[in-house]
């Protein structure tokens, strides 16, 4: 059993369903991402797993035991906020050790635990400085070590890097991961951002509109969506409609294109399905030569973004985008005739959802 | 601050050769009408009261003024009852104004939230002398409740108490302070965010020790500065006292007011009188500013 | 929200407390005006408009409404164009401004408006003493004392339309400062303009110090003629009351009104009796 059990979890407000059909199962170390768009009910389920909004329908259950309906102040889940919410008439010291303090621990030991976690947190000299005289990171740094100073069942994080710079936010989300991996605690952690998910989450959950699309391991979610929507929310790909020409090999017809795909996923002749194909998987030029489809396009557009290149195709009326390494990338401008190589191990098949 | 404005054109008074004050009026811009406008009509009115009041025979200085003024018993005991009624009702318009304001920030449904803010709006805004007029309309001798406690409980309010009288000022004085002090302490209990108050639940916390932690500590200051403004402002009140004791209570304010166009000797106490009170109300106008300054600082 | 509210029972009391306690004096205050005998009785004997029709066939009543409103008028007009002038230089060109020009607005709270009409007197009566009991110095009193009144609502309403993006976007497209103002800027400030104007309006038509001590009787102002009636004839007074319980809460309603659409104080001016 998991640590975290959500079942069949549910949240309205009024006539707009932000939350539906949420079922989850998180183990004691384990971290499980929620990502999704703004709006998607990552953050609602989240406060509902605080206890800070109430569910119309579901069951949340902490270590076996039924928190539905408990107050937040007595769920002893640890949260860091988006905006880390520090009390700004404490210090640092004072913050980290307000959970405790209200526990009633006494002070020796509440000294103890600020030391230990403001160690675990790698802050440096502050604990006697105030939240406005600190910077955004240190902030946050401080968020964790009071949330984990009451030494919480559960921690859950709501978008904690999203206020930060982008270079400390690579650094501190690399801490996040350490300490939580250190301390050995059932985590969510909410964020649009999927490339903070796929690199700090054990399991992801892909949420939309309300509801869960799809979970698994991040290499799975990246390499094989199983959903249109997670397809186009997760990496680069290309989408592309069809309808099902042959199980033998498998072909799709995608416009007035037929491409060979590596299974149909069960699919039967006559069905219309979508095609994912990584944008990275396609080959330009010579190098796509011996790939099982070929596709005649022009460049429309080429972006440098450092080792990549990322490039857009027109093709047949389709939109086709490619992934290249600079160097390789550099050889092609724009308004080229080009022709494209797709290896049929790269044309997934899913069903339209 | 000024960084190099590329898009910066000489202000329509020009620069080249009309000498410093174009050139430092040109840095004020149009903002320069506001500070000549507020410099003709208050501060240099104000600063020449000063230099009056300590002014005496050919260009000395002198504090004759205000030692008459303070060895006189009865001016003594109209800053006595303008302090004492004011800090009284600044303390009772705080206490209400604040409690007012918790409850409309925090409290659960209050119906009419609209129509309330402006009835504080119209208690706040009502002017001296009808608000005057109103209350004796209300606790007159003659006035409705008046009659109707005497009508129908017996109890007759005259001539144990007066409208006429410190405590039938601090009456009417708490009818505009009060919404007053709600006005000036609302944005400081907006500035409580519900993010702390979520953070402290989370952490253990009951609301009550929420509040008793962060809550008022962060909290005070703003409720110190708004009392310290309510006092400044019922310190100086003079319409609404005027308006209903015609000068039969002892307040300096009103004392100021009668020694306009006396005769020279007396108007001259005018001058002492008017400058303790900017003493005051100076002082408090500072001290609110500190607070305020203080406390947002740390809500950066 | 949860966790958030306190004893509702409580604060209810209390705001029904204040809801009754302030309208019990103007509720007393109407019904005396409309009444024709009430000495004794809980209510009034009889009712009638007869107090309104006295005030109306009085003959200082139409001259001192008449000064109260242009003085009021004249004063939104001073103000306005002060803090439009003011506000909107500091938040485009001149933010290092602010902090004094806050510093000024603060001023007509550090001085009691007794003293400031008393200054007035004294500082005019050597430089320029032809000024002495005239309208035209009330209504620069009124201007430089109502300043409080409009300068928080227009700031705050500067800031939410982040004033000094829009001049910069304005600026690259050609636009000179005043043009600017006129088109992207005014346009916008009208939450705070309306709210600090009714606060400006209502304060100065009731105002009653300066009125009565820089001018007097000599060019009585509603309020001034209203207070020399208020011991001599109780019912054109409470018709009069009734007038200036009208325009502060048609300017109250207008305020809460439009300030909804202003997020931030309208305070700390609203309030000030001088």
């Amino acid at each position: 059993m998991g640590y975290i059990e959500i079942e069949r979890l549910e949240k309205r407000f009024g006539p707009v369903v932000a939350v539906r059909d949420f079922d989850l199962e998180v183990a004691r170390d384990e971290l499980v991402a929620l990502l999704g768009p703004s709006g998607c009910g990552k953050s609602t389920t989240l406060r509902m797993i605080a206890g800070l909004d109430l569910p119309d329908g579901g069951r949340i259950r902490l270590d076996g035991q039924d928190v539905t309906h408990t107050p937040p102040h007595r769920r002893r889940v640890g949260m860091v906020f988006q905006e880390y919410a520090l009390f700004p008439n404490m210090t640092v010291a004072e913050n980290i050790q307000f959970g405790p303090m209200i526990a009633g621990t006494p002070a020796p030991e509440r000294a103890r635990r600020v030391a230990e976690l403001a160690e675990l947190t790698a802050l440096p000299e502050t604990l006697h400085r105030y939240p406005h005289q600190l910077s955004g990171g240190q902030r946050q740094r401080v968020a964790l070590a009071r949330a984990l100073a009451i030494r919480p069942r559960v921690l859950l994080l709501d978008e904690p890097l999203s206020a930060l710079d982008a270079p400390i936010r690579q650094a501190l989300r690399a801490e996040i991961r350490r300490i939580q991996q250190q301390v050995r605690i059932a985590t969510i952690y909410v964020t649009h951002d999927q490339e903070e998910a796929l690199a700090l989450a054990d399991r992801v959950v892909v949420m939309e509109a309300g509801r869960i699309c799809e979970v698994g391991m991040p290499a799975e979610i990246y390499h094989r969506p199983r959903s249109a929507f997670t397809a186009a929310f997760i990496g680069s790909n290309n989408l592309l409609e069809g309808v099902v020409v042959s199980g033998q090999p498998p072909t799709v017809r995608c416009g007035g294109q037929l491409l060979r795909c590596v299974s149909l996923d069960g699919a039967a002749d006559g069905a219309r399905v979508m095609v994912v194909i990584p944008a990275e998987s396609v080959q330009l030029g010579a190098a796509g030569a011996g790939a099982a489809n070929r596709v005649t396009g022009v460049i429309t557009l080429k972006t440098f973004h450092g080792p990549l290149t990322r490039i857009e195709l027109a093709a047949d009326g389709q939109r086709w985008l490619a992934l290249l390494p600079s160097p390789v990338a550099a050889a092609c401008a724009v308004g080229e005739t080009v022709s494209l190589g797709i290896p049929a191990e790269a044309c997934r098949v899913i069903g339209r959802a | 601050m000024a960084r190099p404005d590329a898009l910066d054109r000489p202000w329509a008074w020009g620069t080249g050769r009309r000498g410093a004050v174009s050139r430092s009026l040109t840095g004020l811009g149009p903002a320069s009408v506001f500070f000549l406008y507020m410099g003709l009509v208050l501060v240099a009115p104000a600063a020449y009261l000063v230099w009056s009041s300590v002014s005496g025979e050919g260009s000395r200085l002198t504090l004759e003024r205000y030692s008459r003024v303070l060895t006189d018993p009865f001016y003594l005991r109209g800053f006595q009852n303008s302090l004492a009624l004011s800090l009284l009702t600044a303390v009772e318009a705080t206490l209400a104004g604040t409690l007012l304001a918790a409850t409309f920030a925090y409290g659960a449904r209050l119906p009419f939230r609209r129509s309330l803010l402006t009835l504080t709006n119209v208690a706040a805004n009502l002017g001296g002398v009808s608000l005057a007029f109103a209350f004796v309309a209300l606790l007159g001798t003659n006035g409705m409740v008046t009659i109707i406690l005497r009508e129908s409980a017996g109890i007759s309010l005259y001539p144990r108490f007066s409208l006429v009288s410190l405590a039938g000022l601090n009456l009417v004085y708490l009818y505009f302070l009060s919404p007053f002090a709600f006005l000036v302490v609302l944005p400081a209990f907006r500035g409580v965010r519900r993010q702390w108050i979520e953070a402290a639940l989370t952490l253990g916390a009951t609301r009550r020790q929420f509040w008793w932690h962060i809550g008022l500590p962060v909290l005070w200051p703003s409720i110190l500065a708004v009392f310290i403004l309510t006092f400044a402002n019922a310190f100086g009140t003079y319409s609404t006292a005027m308006a209903l004791t015609v000068g039969r209570v002892n307040l300096i304010p009103l004392q100021i007011g009668f020694l306009f166009g006396e005769a020279a000797f007396d108007t001259e106490l005018a001058d002492a009188l008017s400058v303790l009170m900017i003493v005051v109300t100076t002082g408090c106008v500072l001290a609110y500013r500190g607070l305020s300054r203080r406390t947002a600082r740390w809500l950066r | 929200m949860r966790g958030l509210r306190l004893a509702p029972v409580l604060g209810g009391a209390l705001w029904a407390g204040f809801v009754v306690y302030s309208t019990l004096p103007l509720v007393a205050t109407t019904l005396f005006s409309l009444s024709r005998r009430w000495v004794d009785t809980a209510l009034p004997e009889g009712f009638s408009v007869e107090s309104y029709r006295a005030m109306v066939q009085e003959a200082p009543f139409l001259p001192s409404l008449g000064r109260s409103t242009a003085l009021a008028g004249g004063t939104l007009v001073i103000v306005a164009t002060l803090c439009i002038l003011l506000l909107t230089w500091v938040h485009i060109r001149a933010p290092r401004l602010g902090p004094p020009a806050e510093v000024i607005s603060l001023i007509p709270f550090a001085l009691p408006w007794v003293v400031v009409a008393l200054s007035l007197v004294r500082f005019y009566g050597v430089l320029y003493p032809r000024i002495l009991n005239t309208p035209l110095l009330l209504l620069l009193a009124h201007g430089a004392v109502s300043i409080p009144f409009m300068y928080w609502a227009l700031d705050n309403n500067l800031r939410a339309i982040n004033a000094r993006l829009l001049y910069e976007a304005g600026a690259t497209l050609g636009a000179r400062w005043d043009q600017t103002l006129r088109y992207a800027l005014l346009p916008n400030l009208g939450p705070g303009l309306a709210t600090g104007g009714m606060l400006v309006f209502a304060n100065s038509f009731g105002e009653y110090a300066l009125s009565r001590l820089i001018v007097g009787a000599g060019w009585a102002t509603l309020p001034v003629w209203q207070a020399s009636l208020i011991n001599r004839d109780a019912r054109v007074t409470s018709a009069i009351t009734v007038v200036g319980i009208a325009v502060a809460v048609t300017a109250s309603l207008a305020i809460t009104v439009w300030a909804s659409r202003l997020r931030g104080e309208v305070a700390p001016a609203a309030g000030r009796q001088g």
